[in-house]
C-alpha cells in the first residue's frame, strides 16, 4: 500500500505548484491509476492495484515518464509529455520526427525552465498516428546511437593501434 | 526503419584526456545531444557529504566542503557504483560510496622541514585525501603501475593553506551523481562541437592564373587559409579551420578571380 502512495507523491507535489486545473490534469494523467483527474485519494483501495504491484517480490512500479494527450481540435495530432528530460532529448526527437515524411509537424518545448519536463507536439498526415511516428523515431535513434557507439569504439581502437605502431616503428 | 542513418566517426586526435573527432552522416541534433550528455548526464563520483572534525584554517566549513566537492575523482576502468538513492543501504555503503579522510596539521608537516622553511604555510592538497576504496581516488593519483608517470607526478589540487598551529581534519563521502544536479559531477572540462568548412578549389580556373596572381591569392586571404606548393605553384587549403568564410569571400568577390572558389 505504502509503496503505491510513494509512487504518486512526486506528481502531487508538482501539481500543487500550479493552482490552475489544466496543469493539474496534465500531471495527474501521468501518475498512478488510482489518482483521479481532480483529486488524489490518500488511501487507495486494494482493487486500485494490479496483482504484481501488491506482491512483495515484484519490483516497485517505476514512475511513468511519458504521457500522450491527443489533440482535441487537430486531427492526427497530439502532445507527448516526457518527465525528467530536456533539450538534449527534445531537439533530438524533433529533428528525427521531422525527417519522417509522414510527420507534418514536430516541435518541442520546455514549458518552464524550473519544471523538469518537455512537451513534444506531433502531427502526422494520417497514414499513421503520432504515437507510431514517435516510436519509429526513437527506434531509429536508438539504433543510430548503437551504431555510433560501435563505430566510435572501432575508430578509437584503430587510432590507439596506429599510435602504438608509430611508437614502436620509430 | 525508414530514416535510419549510419554516422561516421574519424578520430583526429586522441590523448589520455582528450579526443577530437569528425562526426559525419548524421544530424546536428545528434552532435549536440552527445555534447550535452557528456557535460551533464554522464555519471561520475564526487564528494557530496563532508563531516568536519577540526578546521582551524581561515576557510569556513561550507567553503571547504564546496571545494572538496569540486575535486575530480577517478575510478578504475569498469568500476560501477550504485546511485546512493537506489542503494539498499540505510545511509551509505561500499556499493554506493567511498569515504575519504583528510588529516593535515601544520605542526606535523612543518616538523620535517629544513630550518629556513619552518614558518612557511603548509599546503593541503587533493593528495592528502586518503580513500577507503582503493578503486577510487582523487584524480591524477592513480597507482603508478597503471598510468604514465608524467600525469601521476602532479602535485595535487590545492584545497587550503595552513598557517602555524592550524589543523584540518575531516571525513568526506563521495557519491555517484550527474551534472544535471550539480556541476561537480561533470566528467568533462570542455565538450564542444563546430561545423567544418568545406573549401574546394576550382582547378580549371586556377590553371588560368599566372604565378603572380596565385601568389597574390594566397597572400590576400586575411585568415591565411591557403598555401602554395613550392615546386608546382598550385594552391591548396592549408588552414581550413582558420577560414572566416564571409570576410574572405567578401574581399575576394570584388576581384574577378574570386570565381576560383567553387
Ligand atoms: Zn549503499
Amino acid at each position: 500500500m505504502g509503496r503505491g502512495r510513494l509512487g504518486s507523491a512526486g506528481a502531487t507535489e508538482a501539481a500543487s505548484l500550479f493552482p490552475f486545473p489544466f496543469s493539474k490534469a496534465l500531471l495527474s494523467r501521468s501518475s498512478s491509476p488510482f489518482e483521479s483527474q481532480w483529486c488524489t485519494y490518500p488511501f487507495p483501495k486494494e482493487s486500485d492495484f494490479r496483482k504484481e504491484e501488491l506482491s512483495i517480490a515484484a519490483a516497485p512500479p517505476r514512475p511513468r515518464r511519458l504521457a500522450y494527450t491527443p489533440d482535441t481540435k487537430i486531427p492526427h495530432a497530439g502532445t507527448f509529455e516526457i518527465i525528467k528530460e530536456d533539450h538534449t532529448l527534445g531537439n533530438l526527437l524533433r529533428m528525427q520526427l521531422l525527417a519522417d515524411r509522414q510527420v507534418r509537424f514536430a516541435g518541442y518545448m520546455q514549458p518552464h525552465p524550473l519544471e523538469n519536463k518537455i512537451h513534444i507536439k506531433v502531427q502526422t498526415n494520417g497514414d499513421n498516428t503520432p504515437v507510431d511516428a514517435l516510436s519509429a523515431a526513437t527506434e531509429d535513434l536508438s539504433q543510430e546511437m548503437e551504431g555510433l557507439r560501435e563505430v566510435f569504439q572501432e575508430q578509437v581502437a584503430a587510432a590507439k593501434h596506429a599510435a602504438e605502431q608509430e611508437q614502436f616503428g620509430s | 526503419m525508414p530514416n535510419l542513418r549510419a554516422p561516421q566517426v574519424e578520430i583526429v586526435d586522441l590523448r589520455e584526456d582528450f579526443v577530437e573527432f569528425v562526426l559525419s552522416n548524421t544530424d546536428t541534433s545528434v552532435a549536440n545531444a552527445l555534447r550535452r550528455v557528456m557535460i551533464a548526464e554522464v555519471p561520475t563520483m564526487a564528494i557530496d557529504l563532508v563531516t568536519i572534525h577540526d578546521n582551524s584554517s581561515v576557510l569556513q566549513d561550507e567553503f571547504l566542503s564546496h571545494r572538496l566537492g569540486l575535486i575530480p575523482l577517478a575510478a578504475d576502468p569498469g568500476v560501477q557504483y550504485e546511485y546512493n538513492y537506489d542503494c539498499d543501504c540505510e545511509d551509505y555503503c561500499d556499493k554506493c560510496s567511498a569515504v575519504f579522510t583528510l588529516d593535515v596539521s601544520w605542526d606535523k608537516k612543518a616538523l620535517g622541514r629544513p630550518e629556513h622553511m619552518q614558518d612557511q604555510p603548509v599546503h593541503v592538497t587533493s593528495a592528502d585525501l586518503v580513500s577507503s576504496d582503493p578503486r577510487l581516488r582523487a584524480v591524477h593519483f592513480a597507482p603508478s603501475d597503471q598510468t604514465n608517470s608524467d600525469i601521476s607526478q602532479d602535485a595535487g589540487i590545492i584545497i587550503a593553506k595552513l598557517a602555524k598551529g592550524q589543523r584540518m581534519q575531516l571525513t568526506a563521502v563521495a557519491k555517484k551523481g550527474i551534472a544535471k544536479e550539480h556541476a561537480k559531477w561533470s566528467p568533462v572540462a570542455v565538450a564542444t562541437y563546430k561545423f567544418e568548412p568545406v573549401i574546394e578549389i576550382n582547378e580549371e580556373k586556377e590553371a588560368l592564373l599566372t604565378p603572380e596572381q596565385k601568389a597574390e591569392f594566397v597572400e590576400i586571404c586575411p585568415a591565411k587559409v591557403y598555401g602554395r606548393d613550392e615546386k608546382s605553384g598550385t594552391i591548396f587549403v592549408e588552414h581550413r579551420d582558420m577560414c572566416m568564410w564571409r570576410r574572405t569571400g567578401r574581399y575576394l568577390r570584388r576581384r574577378w578571380w574570386s570565381r576560383l572558389l567553387r
